[in-house]
């Protein structure tokens, strides 16, 4: 539900270039900080977040699929040491996670000094680099030393645990795709490499069905073979996981997967 | 172009399945449509769309060798069934149904109707 709102959120920025997504008050510095990364975990779509600091300085940060590609110094571009000044490292296009404890360095020290009045989303600009490989929110938030939340994670690691809750003898292992990490969450990881293949293939950067699965989709494969059996491949934003099934039709593994959905955590009383 | 791999046959086979609102032969080597039958006039761009994501599908290392192949896909768009036969493994039959569609049922059909077209292709 939260990955929803996520691209909700994100759609109707994108809706409504120059939205403005913070209030008049200047934020300073781990605040600051914290609302930048925030900011870039929370934007799928390719645009630009502009931070105007402190100083009337001006610096975009051009942003897809949560991951920050390149900066660029905008409007008002000041001297050395103030916020619309990128560090050389920086300023040279694309955006690697090499990069990430002198970006997160530079991002601190101008708002310690000037504070980071607002943040805009804007649509990109001709030349704006968008296929660095650039910086996910895990890699800088841990350059940081803070942890960014990362909801669909949790929730899609909720989901397989459910799933095998409910059928514990069928599921023979199940892989985690996050932050470019796949990792084994059930079972043995014998079939691992062939799970990272697998996850390779589908979620390949602007592939129809990795835009497929990053919108909840289910993917049900039949495990080859006379018997039944499968393998179970679900999307979440920016997340994926493979499930090995066995004794279990593909329809079955498909409504046992939609059984298994999280329900939504109730909304507090106000 | 074969009989088979036309918008007939593809309303045939929707006849026997009404929930298929929309079913494509696709070339899966080039990533192109075929011929298509549906409920409603469909914008040329989605159903490239379709085709292409059956080209991904069914590379995928996943997918059994030497053997016909069923593949589910469900999302917000619906319930999507990606079949193809060994006697022609460069064509994908594509079907598209609502959600709530019996996925089950649905590719039974597409693998008997895939068997049939073998069937025919050898005589």
């Amino acid at each position: 539900m939260q990955a929803f709102q996520t691209v909700y959120d994100t759609l109707i920025a994108a809706a409504a270039p120059g939205g403005s997504r913070s209030e008049s008050a200047c934020f300073e510095g781990e605040a600051a900080l914290t609302r930048l990364l925030t900011e870039i975990n929370r934007t799928l779509l390719p645009a630009r977040i502009c931070v105007e600091w402190g100083d009337g300085t001006s610096t975009a940060f051009v942003v897809r699929n949560r991951r920050l590609r390149s900066a660029v110094s905008i409007g008002g571009c000041g001297a050395p040491g103030t916020g619309g000044a990128l560090p050389p490292g920086l300023a040279q296009g694309g955006l690697s996670a090499e990069q990430a404890t002198d970006f997160i360095t530079w991002v601190r020290e101008t708002t310690t000094s000037v504070g980071l009045r607002s943040i805009t989303l804007r649509e990109l600009e001709p030349g704006d680099d968008v296929g660095a490989l650039g910086m996910s929110p895990a890699r800088l938030g841990l350059a940081a030393g803070m942890a960014l939340q990362s909801p669909p994670a949790s929730d899609l690691l909720a989901r397989i645990d459910a799933f095998v809750a409910r059928h514990p003898t069928q599921v023979r292992a199940a892989y985690l795709l996050a932050d470019e990490a796949v990792s084994c969450v059930h079972g043995v990881g014998q079939e691992a490499e062939h799970a990272v293949d697998i996850l390779s293939h589908v979620t390949a950067p602007e592939t129809p069905l990795a835009a497929r699965l990053e919108t909840e989709g289910t993917l049900v494969y039949p495990g080859g073979g006379s018997g039944p059996g499968g393998i179970l491949i679900a999307g979440a934003l920016g997340f994926a996981c493979v499930v090995m099934l066995e004794d279990m039709t593909l329809e079955e593994a498909l409504n046992a997967w939609s059984a298994a959905r999280i329900a939504p955590a109730p909304r507090a009383a106000p | 172009m074969s009989p088979r791999l036309s918008p007939k046959a593809l309303a045939a086979f929707r006849a026997d399945n009404p929930m298929c609102t929309l079913a494509i032969w696709s070339d899966i080597r080039a990533g192109t449509v075929l011929a298509v039958d549906a409920t409603l006039e469909v914008p040329q761009e989605y159903l490239d769309a379709f085709s292409a994501t059956a080209s991904q599908v069914l590379a995928a290392p996943c997918v059994p060798h030497a053997e016909d192949t069923c593949v589910l896909l469900a999302n917000d768009i619906g319930l999507q069934v990606f079949a193809q036969s060994q006697a022609l493994p460069y064509v994908a039959l594509i079907c598209v149904t609502p959600a709530h569609a019996q996925a089950g049922a649905l590719q039974r059909a597409a693998t008997a109707f895939l068997a049939d077209f073998d069937k025919k292709q050898v005589m």
